[in-house]
């Protein structure tokens, strides 16, 4: 009799148990999922590298990589820093800038592009797309990543 | 039995304000009979019941991050199976649970119709039921435009565009399910409104009613049968029965949200999110509805263009109607069964009607059919193969009914059966073999009917 | 069963339209604009014919009446000088398609308005919408016209015919006219100087049409078609008409034109893949021209980028041989032609060692490891020594074979295989982790860049130097190691989903056994039986 009685209760301790232990397992995905993510890098401007920072200095342009896209940063003619999209809207291949005569230049297949993306020779169909680029008084430079 | 317990502490308390004592004693005393029939049958409401709770928890979950829009709709579901935690398996159950409340109402349906559970008093238990799939329907369909994907938006266009051949208000339903004369982000709009406000509201009413007729009315004895079978009781004995089967339906659920996320992609059961929808793209051949609605959406192609000098889709638009107020009738249609005597004819209907939506079904899946093709050719080949699938059903199913509930009409479920055989294999236009297989079958059925009818009282349950 | 409603609807419709549709502005614009045409014309409109049907169909009648009050005045004026008689000739005139400027234009040219009229000309004099006309020299298809670009500038038949337009009838041809018949049909070196009359006077140009070039006859003239023309007095040579056309002559810009990008290789493959017409003609060695370079360039990657993908900038024939200024590819040329677009593989071939080789031999720089028309998608496998006789075939006969040599191309071809192995690989891992329900996102930008950084070590293999080809392969190896890590992250994501998943089952498992113990017992006790 007691045996028995143990044993019971022992079970209904157990239910309980695994009663809290589903609760939980339900619980714990749907408090997870309430939480929202981290709001995504993308809405705030991203800082360059120090690296690409002095290799805009050195060759004039780098080309960096931004909320999955590439992005050409550089410094025009004038010495204003300007940035676009790096991917050509030919075919997709990397442009890059030749500040000898101060053109985007794609190497696929000859396109050129002026400081502002606008195609001047070559079979892209579409001009490059702008971004907003700043730089601060510490010399860090900042690729917005809204369209400009 | 035990006498009823001096109530004490909570059960005190709300006795005091409620006077609920009448309520537990009808749990108490409530019994579901055993025996009479597989008690599979009974647990089937509980299941589509339970589907649907998960229905509305995840959608309230997804409606937390959801935001409709021409801009974020897409983007937003995107965000939610991507990037939130187990945003994917939300999403994924939502989806999953959707589509097994279908199969178990459907099963569920299936399962009243044979076991003749609409006689008097339950007609509007069937009725409820009824208008409850309907609501099961419009949730499906209202639900698959959300994500404002490619898939989603040209299936809404097809399947909103055959509501234009409803004679007089075709046009004005039309304008009214869409929220302007195309397809467009105001459609979006509405069916949001209608998949998160309005059916759910209407489902709620539904279900409540129809939970309230089966609790008054308990469940339904077998046909013939006057006296109470015994019965184990509702509670704990059924209740609990049905929490396992529930349990088992969460896991079957998780199970597949894990390791099948976008479902078995099949036409019409696949919910990968795909492209954004973009009204100016053109349509691409293989837009299918859910594979609920491809029986309808079968039905239409059949029909020519011109037919007894109506619109085909208006004809057959008006033939789905006929069927619908006749399914609907069923409890008052159903003669022998409302005198409680055996209704061969009914449960041979139950049969004859899987195999009529079977074979359109198949027929649009494009089984058989090589990948990619949709010319007539395939077609053919896909008719074939589809009457082969029906025939082989037929046979399995007909086997069981003989040997194991000695079923003896089949006369229905045969001119089902010789519909998919013309059509498919014999070749004939599928309206010209539904037509003749139709007057052999109303021929048998007056030729057999005054023998079967005093036969059939005898064996059949 | 709907009959009833609908005709009372119908009914009521009409009802209500009756009344409401002659104050509705649209009706009273038309009233006022038939008000202004004259009675011959109204009179003219209103025929009928002999069975005593409108001549004019409804929709003509609506497509005049549409028409603007300078157009309508014209067409008055016509049938006020008996310029148009009949409703069968205001038929022919608006069933060309001409919109109302082009329409003013018909309309105040009596070429046109003579021309196109049944009575009083003969069936070779005439134009017609019979589209059978479209294929005969002397009954010329008055819908052609309603496109021509000269039209579309005033310049109607007078502009090439001569005589005055505004005159009743005769006309005299212009003195550059041909004036034998042999001239018309057989002797066709009079033609690019004919249209030169215009197409090269600048003055002329800048007033009609000043973006275009003037140039185009004196690039003719050098040209292989214009020497063989214009010299030779051979009048098989292609000049203008053979790729523009004649009556109906559609900009380049028209995806209908003959000299539309599209439509290039076909037009010069009418002479060019025509062995008849090629007789006798031979290149620079002696050789007679081949008449397969249109076959061979079908389905060649610049072909299949023009016609599949839609990218006009794809170099069809003129590209490489010239347009106006056509010649034969000798080999140099043809490497200057494909330097136009693929600039950085020909500077690094410049700075390659083989630049000297290939100069010294006089082969052509990209034909003689790519070929010309027929040219295809680059493959890997052209640097595989195990497959490819490419290097071989050259190194063997004017260089001794150098180990050095094989070893470079080898280890191109190893490095590149690998690297695009690995994206390959990747895609499909991508495709498998996508069906999971994973997130792909970092995954598809990544492939993005490994793509690129393979397309470009596969062109700096043009400098033919290890240590450049290495440092953009080793941007391709940063790029995939970054790709594994983001799968291998991936992967372990859906692990732990399976793993949480077992635990679950495991949960509810577990849940639903003891549930089920716990009412057997309960049901044990008061002695109630189950199922």
């Amino acid at each position: 009799m007691i045996g028995d009685y143990t044993r019971r209760s022992f079970l209904d301790g157990l239910l309980g148990v695994a009663t809290l232990g589903w609760i939980g397992s339900v619980l714990y995905p749907v408090l997870s999922y309430l939480k929202p993510p981290p709001p995504p890098v993308r809405s705030g401007p991203v800082r360059l590298s120090p690296s690409a920072t002095e290799r805009i200095e050195r060759e004039a342009f780098t080309i960096v990589s931004a909320a999955g896209k590439r992005i050409l940063v550089f410094r025009d003619g004038d010495r204003n820093l300007r940035a676009l999209d790096a991917r050509c809207t030919h075919e997709g291949c990397t442009v890059q800038y030749v500040p000898k005569e101060s053109v985007v230049w794609c190497a696929c297949h000859n396109a050129r592009f002026d400081e502002q993306g606008r195609v001047i020779s070559g079979p892209p169909p579409r001009p490059l797309g702008r971004y907003i680029v700043k730089k601060d008084g510490a010399g860090n430079v900042f690729v917005h990543q809204e369209s400009a | 039995m035990k006498p009823a317990r001096t109530s004490t502490g909570l059960r005190a308390w709300l006795e005091d304000r409620y006077q609920l004592e009448p309520l537990f004693q009808f749990l108490s005393h409530k019994e579901v009979p055993i025996g009479a029939h597989s008690m599979v049958w009974y647990f089937l409401g509980g299941a589509t019941l339970f589907f649907f709770a998960i229905q509305i928890a995840t959608g309230i979950l997804l409606l937390m991050y959801y935001q409709a829009g021409e801009a974020t709709s897409y983007e937003s579901i995107r965000y939610i199976t991507t990037k939130v935690p187990f945003g994917w398996l939300i999403r994924s159950i939502h989806c999953w649970s959707a589509h097994l409340m279908i199969v178990s109402l459907v099963i569920h349906m299936f399962s009243v119709l044979v076991l003749k559970a609409y006689r008097p008093p339950r007609e509007l238990t069937w009725v409820s039921g009824y208008l409850l799939f309907a609501i099961s329907l419009g949730f499906g369909f209202s639900g698959y435009l959300l994500p404002w994907n490619e898939l989603a938006y040209f299936a809404t266009v097809v399947g909103t565009d055959s509501v234009k051949s409803v004679p007089l208000v075709g046009e004005w339903i039309l304008e009214v399910l869409r929220g302007g004369p195309d397809v467009s982000i105001a459609t979006l709009y509405r069916f949001f409104a209608l998949h998160v406000v309005i059916l759910p509201l209407a489902a709620i009413a539904l279900i409540g009613s129809h939970l309230l007729f089966v609790q008054r009315q308990g469940m339904a004895l077998p046909v013939g049968s006057t006296k109470a079978p015994p019965g184990m009781p509702f509670f704990p004995s059924f209740a609990v029965r049905d929490l396992l089967l529930w349990l088992g339906c969460l896991l079957v659920l998780l199970s597949l949200a894990v390791f099948v996320p976008y479902g078995p992609g099949l036409p019409g059961v696949d919910w990968e999110l795909g492209v954004k929808a973009d009204p100016l793209m053109p349509a691409y051949p293989g837009i299918k509805p859910e594979w609920y609605f491809l029986w309808v959406y079968q039905l239409l192609k059949e029909f020519p263009p011109h037919l007894l000098g109506l619109e085909g889709p208006q004809l057959c638009l008006l033939l789905v109607s006929v069927l619908m107020v006749f399914w609907a009738a069923i409890p008052w249609l159903d003669k022998s069964a409302r005198n409680n005597r055996p209704s061969p004819m009914f449960t041979d209907l139950a049969f004859a009607a899987a195999y009529f939506l079977l074979f359109l079904t198949l027929k649009a899946w494009d089984i058989g059919a090589p990948e990619g093709a949709h010319d007539e050719a395939a077609a053919l080949i896909t008719a074939r193969w589809s009457a082969w699938a029906v025939l082989a059903v037929a046979a399995v199913f007909s086997a069981f009914r003989a040997i194991r509930h000695g079923h003896h009409y089949y006369i229905l479920s045969l001119a089902a059966v010789l519909h998919a055989f013309g059509h498919g294999i014999l070749g004939f236009s599928y309206l010209v073999a539904g037509a003749s297989t139709a007057a052999i079958a109303l021929g048998l059925a007056l030729a057999g009917g005054f023998f079967s009818s005093t036969a059939s009282a005898e064996r059949n349950g | 069963m709907n009959a009833v409603p609908r005709k009372l609807v119908a009914a009521v419709a009409v009802v209500l339209w009756s009344v409401l549709a002659p104050v509705s502005p649209a009706r009273a614009d038309e009233g006022e604009a038939i008000s202004t045409v004259s009675e011959a014309l109204t009179a003219l409109i209103a025929s009928k014919d002999d069975a005593g049907r409108p001549v004019l169909t409804e929709e003509t009648r609506e497509q005049l009446a549409a028409l603007p009050t300078r157009v309508k005045s014209l067409l008055d004026d016509a049938v006020a000088n008996e310029m148009i008689t009949s409703a069968e000739h205001i038929a022919t005139i608006l069933g060309a398609g001409f919109n109302s400027d082009k329409l003013e234009i018909v309309l105040s040219d009596n070429c046109f308005l003579c021309h196109t009229d049944y009575e009083s000309q003969g069936p070779d004099q005439l134009f017609s919408l019979d589209p059978a006309a479209q294929e005969s020299p002397l009954h010329l298809n008055l819908r052609n016209y309603a496109s021509d670009v000269h039209l579309r500038d005033g310049i109607s038949c007078a502009g090439c015919h001569g005589g005055d337009p505004h005159e009743d009838m005769g006309h005299d041809f212009p003195p550059s006219w041909p004036t034998s018949q042999k001239r018309r049909t057989e002797d066709r070196s009079w033609i690019p100087e004919f249209c030169g009359g215009c197409h090269a006077d600048a003055a002329v140009m800048q007033r009609l049409a000043p973006k275009l070039p003037t140039d185009q006859l004196s690039k003719f003239r050098t040209s292989r078609h214009g020497l063989v023309l214009m010299d030779g007095k051979d009048s098989r040579a292609a000049q203008c008409l053979s790729c523009h056309g004649v009556h109906g002559i559609l900009s380049p810009s028209n995806p209908l034109s003959s000299t539309h990008p599209t439509n290039v290789a076909a037009t010069c493959g009418t002479c060019h893949s025509d062995a008849e017409v090629m007789k006798g003609f031979v290149l620079a060695d002696g050789t007679p021209v081949p008449t397969d370079q249109v076959e061979e360039y079908r389905g060649s990657v610049h072909d299949r980028a023009l016609m599949e993908r839609g990218d006009l900038a794809a170099a069809t024939c003129n590209d490489c041989h010239g347009g106006h200024t056509s010649a034969s590819a000798e080999s140099g040329v043809a490497s200057y032609a494909c330097r136009s677009c693929h600039a950085a593989n020909a500077m690094l071939f410049d700075g390659s060692n083989h630049k000297d080789a290939f100069d010294k031999h006089g082969w052509s720089e990209c034909v003689t490891c790519h070929g010309n028309h027929d040219i295809s998608k680059t493959s890997d496998s052209m640097l595989d020594p195990s497959k490819s006789k490419l290097c071989v075939s050259c190194h063997d006969k004017f260089s001794t074979p150098e180990k050095e040599c094989s070893a470079t191309a080898e280890k191109f071809f190893l490095k590149i295989a690998s690297m695009s192995a690995a994206a390959e690989q990747a895609e499909h891992e991508i495709e498998r982790l996508a069906k999971r329900g994973l997130d792909v996102e970092p995954m598809e930008a990544g492939l993005e860049r490994l793509g690129d950084a393979l397309k470009r070590s596969r062109s700096t293999i043009h400098a033919f130097d290890r240590d450049r080809f290495a440092e953009i392969a080793g941007e391709g190896d940063a790029v995939a190691a970054e790709m594994a890590g983001f799968i291998d992250t991936a992967r372990e994501d859906y692990k732990t989903r399976r793993l949480e998943l077992y635990g679950s089952i495991l949960m509810i498992g577990l849940l639903m056994l003891l549930i089920y113990i716990r009412l057997r017992a309960w049901e044990r006790d008061n002695g109630r039986p189950g199922a």
